[in-house]
């Protein structure tokens, strides 16, 4: 076939421009890091990687709210460990208080540490979290939940909403307990239910009169059980919490090395793509410059 | 005798001087665009008849002739074509391809964002700055979904300024092919048919120009001229007049440029459908099957996640206590009358879960309405009677039929086209955001049973139960077990004074069971659920979530709805939406460059066999150059061997 010199011109021109163009891509690949630069290199695998993307975003806010969970349910945690110490207290106190040999002033000097310690549940109750959210009064966490109006009337202000968060695609946990379960609904040893402020209001005031019940330590016994079962809820649901943020990991891990496999480059194979287009560019360069100098002119 | 010599050896003389004419002039158009190569056809004289036969006469020229072949031209003009066809959409597709799957400019992380920053707030629903991140987020969610939508309208503004650009071009190259017909024409007829080769070089390398720019088809004429027609078959180019073409507004819709052709009294034909190929049927291409599809997928995308948002959002209650308002502003869609008087019909959604990212017809005909899509023409069935009480409805659209029709009224609809454009942030405060759900429940304190109550959902919230009074239940309610297995329903409007609604519901404290609706047919727009063993005389209550602002279950259903699949018919999430939008335009954009590649390695073929024929090769002009001239020089021999014959005949006379 005949071929014209502008096509030889051409045709040399051609090629290292293609060439160059490859080149730039691969240089651009091995910049990045990705095989993928734009979704036509590639549109299924470009799909698969912003689905990965988002189930591992997806991912990292359930840790985020599995976190927060965890934190809750930790201040939680040590709140009910005062209350129960306040109740321990409180039991040995009844002990004591039981002893015959005790006198009236005694058994006064006693209630006065009851009622500093109702004082204190009282405040636990009322607990505010960094957020100045009272953890204890169900969705209502602006109102102050436990309200006494000085004479033994112990009123729960807030609501039984419990509050959940999402730790996982198919899991919710709740992150705290309504004050109303975990204060006021509490076996009053009479076959009925009572608050444990009622408890300790009630222990004092038998104490100023010198008159301790014996109904008090059993009173007080179901308040720790009350406190223990809220705790041991709590102990369960963080290992619920924990285990879920394992399987979030290692979700997040195999997609990661799922977004891997597909986007990332093989760098070995890039980088003789690489030489081998260098090679090309540099091949295509030599014999332009060859063919060029060709001409029957020369030697005329 | 010696005189014939002469005039045989000046006949080679002349032939040969012209032959290397013709290579010197081959040689100085070694570069010119669309040159062919000529030759010079030579052949012997006829020759002189005598008693004992023929005598050669010498050498003469029989024309001069380009190589030329009409049948590799005509390959060459249309894989010329379909290349710039391909190149010109794949150079638009890559732009959308670009910035689709951008980390900074797709959706992809703007809509994971929002929907986190809703999680977070569920984490703390009372705390102002995780309700600032979200009113944040959905802002910047919001100018996203604009700011990508401009970017699509901008590409339809380059596409707009390629046609204007083009049909210039277009128009200044067939006004020049009409005057080459013109001097072709001229000419030959001068020369008694002999082909003027370097004007018809000229106007083979315009109409090669022609067919960068859209697909034509030529008509050779008798007369030398050249007939160019473009489409199916409307003219360009008629002997020496051009036609125009000319751009318009398509009706109704200022985004969009129509092509025409110029009749000759000034009006205009419509050819936009009837072009191909050529940089305008790539352009013209992009525009139809990608650019168009990719609004309204964005549209879509757009519009399906604010209106779930909203849907959701309306089910929730803010911090003061007030239900949830639009979230997200939703455009509603698009209407343009090609005939019929504008505002004739009103379109809305009616279900945003059976959107498509198609354009459709709606058209009056045989006093009948009919809906077609405008991609496949496939008619869609719709129920309804068109009235505004019981409007049409399709793909999830509703439309109303305003003022009676007449025959052959035409509308197309846009249903999601505008959505990204016009998409906006419709919540004015960040105490606003409706984190909680208006309704709690409550178990009596008194209670002796196990039975617990959920803390319920809301179903519908457009029920007067909500809507009566704000920020209250009409009207609360109680229930009261009468045994372990039945209850009554009361109206708790007065605590103190229950009034019965419905009595001796039953329970199964094995099961559990679902309160509302009840047997009687009690339902307030919201559900409950009864669980355990519940003792007679247990009360559970229902009431507004008065000052509930630590309540986050709207927050997480909210925050739900990224992976819920609701849109396509519930077959797809808002994500999935938009990564298919992704994928389509990738896929477009692979095939537009595979496309580009194939017809890109063709032309190089035709263009090597075009050139083996037509162009100029140095060697080969530099060989025929010492042939001719060697030829040239043994001419002049024998004119110098007539000279000294005549010499020697001179000096014979002259003894």
């Amino acid at each position: 076939m005949r071929i014209s010199t502008g096509q030889i011109y051409r045709q040399g021109v051609n090629s290292m421009l293609e060439t160059q163009s490859s080149l730039a891509k691969t240089q651009l690949q091995l910049s990045t890091g990705k095989r993928i630069l734009a979704p036509s290199d590639d549109p299924s695998a470009a799909t698969r990687v912003l689905k990965l993307e988002q189930a591992i975003a997806t991912s990292t806010q359930y840790q985020r709210n599995a976190d927060h969970a965890d934190a809750r349910l930790a201040l939680e945690e040590s709140i009910m460990i005062n209350a129960g110490d306040i109740l321990q207290r409180v039991r040995e106190l009844a002990v004591q208080a039981g002893n015959d040999t005790l006198s009236a002033a005694d058994r006064a000097a006693i209630a006065l540490e009851v009622q500093e310690s109702l004082e204190g549940m009282i405040q636990l109750a009322n607990t505010q979290d960094s957020n100045d959210e009272y953890l204890f009064a169900g969705y209502q966490v602006g109102t102050e939940p436990f309200s006494h109006d000085g004479a033994g009337n112990f009123t729960y202000n807030g609501d039984q909403g419990v509050r959940s968060l999402q730790i996982g695609p198919n899991r919710k946990v709740s992150i705290g307990d309504s004050g109303d379960a975990v204060f006021m609904r509490v076996d009053d040893g009479a076959g009925g239910i009572g608050s444990i402020f009622e408890t300790l209001y009630e222990f004092a005031a038998d104490l100023n009169v010198d008159n301790p019940s014996p109904i008090t330590l059993t009173r007080l016994d179901s308040a720790l059980d009350a406190i223990t079962t809220t705790r041991s809820s709590i102990g369960a649901r963080m290992n619920a919490i924990e285990n879920q943020r394992g399987a979030n990991e290692s979700f997040s891990l195999l997609m990661q090395e799922n977004r891997s496999q597909l986007q990332d480059l093989d760098y070995t194979e890039a980088v003789s793509r690489f030489e081998q287009q260098m090679l090309a560019l540099q091949a295509s360069q030599q014999s332009y410059i060859k063919i060029q100098g060709l001409s029957l002119f020369n030697y005329l | 005798m010696a005189s014939g010599l002469i005039n045989i050896g000046v006949s080679g003389l002349l032939a040969y001087q012209r032959s290397l004419d013709a290579i010197s002039h081959n040689i100085a158009n070694v570069n010119t665009e669309g040159y062919s190569r000529q030759s010079v056809n030579l052949t012997a004289r006829p020759p002189q008849i005598t008693g004992y036969g023929f005598v050669g006469k010498g050498v003469e020229i029989a024309s001069i002739q380009r190589s030329f072949d009409a049948y590799v031209e005509g390959n060459l003009r249309s894989s010329t074509s379909s290349t710039s066809e391909f190149e010109a959409f794949h150079t638009l597709a890559s732009q959308l391809d670009n910035v689709m799957a951008d980390a900074d400019a797709g959706m992809s992380t703007s809509l994971q964002r929002f929907f986190n920053a809703m999680q977070d707030v569920a984490d703390t629903p009372a705390d102002p700055v995780a309700r600032a991140v979200v009113m944040n987020e959905a802002q910047q969610l919001a100018e996203q979904f604009n700011g990508l939508a401009g970017w699509v309208e901008n590409l339809r503004g380059h596409v707009n300024s390629d046609l204007r650009a083009s049909v210039n071009e277009i128009n200044g190259i067939t006004s020049s092919i009409a005057q080459l017909n013109e001097s072709i024409v001229v000419e030959q007829g001068r020369s008694g048919g002999k082909p003027a080769n370097d004007l018809l070089d000229q106007r083979d390398a315009l109409i090669l120009r022609l067919s960068e720019y859209v697909n034509v088809t030529t008509l050779q004429q008798d007369d030398g001229a050249i007939n160019v027609l473009v489409g199916s078959g409307q003219p360009l180019v008629v002997g020496n007049r051009p036609s125009s073409l000319a751009v318009f507004n398509e009706p109704g819709d200022p985004n969009a440029l129509g092509i025409a052709l110029t009749n000759s009294n000034g009006s205009l034909t419509p050819v936009t459908k009837q072009l191909t190929g050529g940089r305008m049927g790539g352009v013209l291409g992009f525009r139809d099957n990608m650019l168009d599809q990719a609004s309204n997928s964005l549209g879509l995308v757009a519009i399906g996640m604010a209106d779930f948002v909203n849907q959701q959002h309306a089910r929730g209650m803010d911090i003061d206590g007030a239900l949830g308002g639009d979230f997200f502003s939703v455009a509603q869609p698009q209407v343009i009358s090609i005939t019929g008087a504008p505002g004739n019909v009103s379109i809305g959604f009616d279900d945003v879960a059976q959107l498509t990212n198609q354009d459709y017809e709606l058209q009056f005909n045989t006093g009948v309405w009919s809906l077609s899509r405008n991609d496949t023409g496939q008619v869609i069935p719709m129920t309804g009677s068109g009235t505004a009480i019981d409007p049409f409805v399709a793909d999830g659209l509703s439309i109303v039929i305003n003022v009676p029709p007449a025959a052959g009224d035409t509308y197309e609809i846009r249903p999601t086209r505008n959505g990204a454009r016009d998409i906006d942030l419709a919540l004015g405060s960040s105490r606003q955001i409706a984190t909680a759900a208006p309704i709690r429940s409550q178990a009596e304190n008194s209670n002796t049973g196990s039975g617990s109550i959920s803390a319920g959902s809301v179903s519908d919230i457009t029920n007067p139960a909500f809507q009566a009074t704000p920020g209250q239940l009409t009207p609360p309610l109680m229930l009261r077990f009468t045994a372990a297995n039945t209850y009554d329903v009361y109206d708790n409007t007065n605590p103190a004074a229950p009034v019965l609604l419905e009595a001796g519901i039953a329970y199964n404290p094995a099961t559990g069971g679902d309160i509302f609706p009840t047997p009687g047919g009690i339902d307030d727009g919201y559900r409950m659920r009864l669980t355990g063993a519940p003792a007679a005389g247990d009360e559970f209550s229902t009431e507004f979530n008065t000052g509930g602002s630590g309540d986050n279950r709207n927050a997480l259903a909210i925050g739900a709805l990224a992976t819920s699949k609701l849109m396509s018919g519930g077959t797809a999430s808002i994500t999935d939406s938009y990564n298919s939008l992704v994928a389509d335009v990738g896929t477009g954009t692979r095939q537009a460059e595979q496309n580009r590649l194939a017809h890109k390695g063709v032309l190089e073929r035709v263009n090597a066999s075009h050139d083996a024929i037509s162009g100029v090769n140095l060697d080969e002009e530099a060989a025929n150059l010492v042939r001719f001239q060697q030829a040239y020089q043994a001419a002049a021999q024998v004119i110098s061997t007539a000279n000294s014959l005549f010499d020697t005949l001179l000096n014979a006379v002259r003894r």
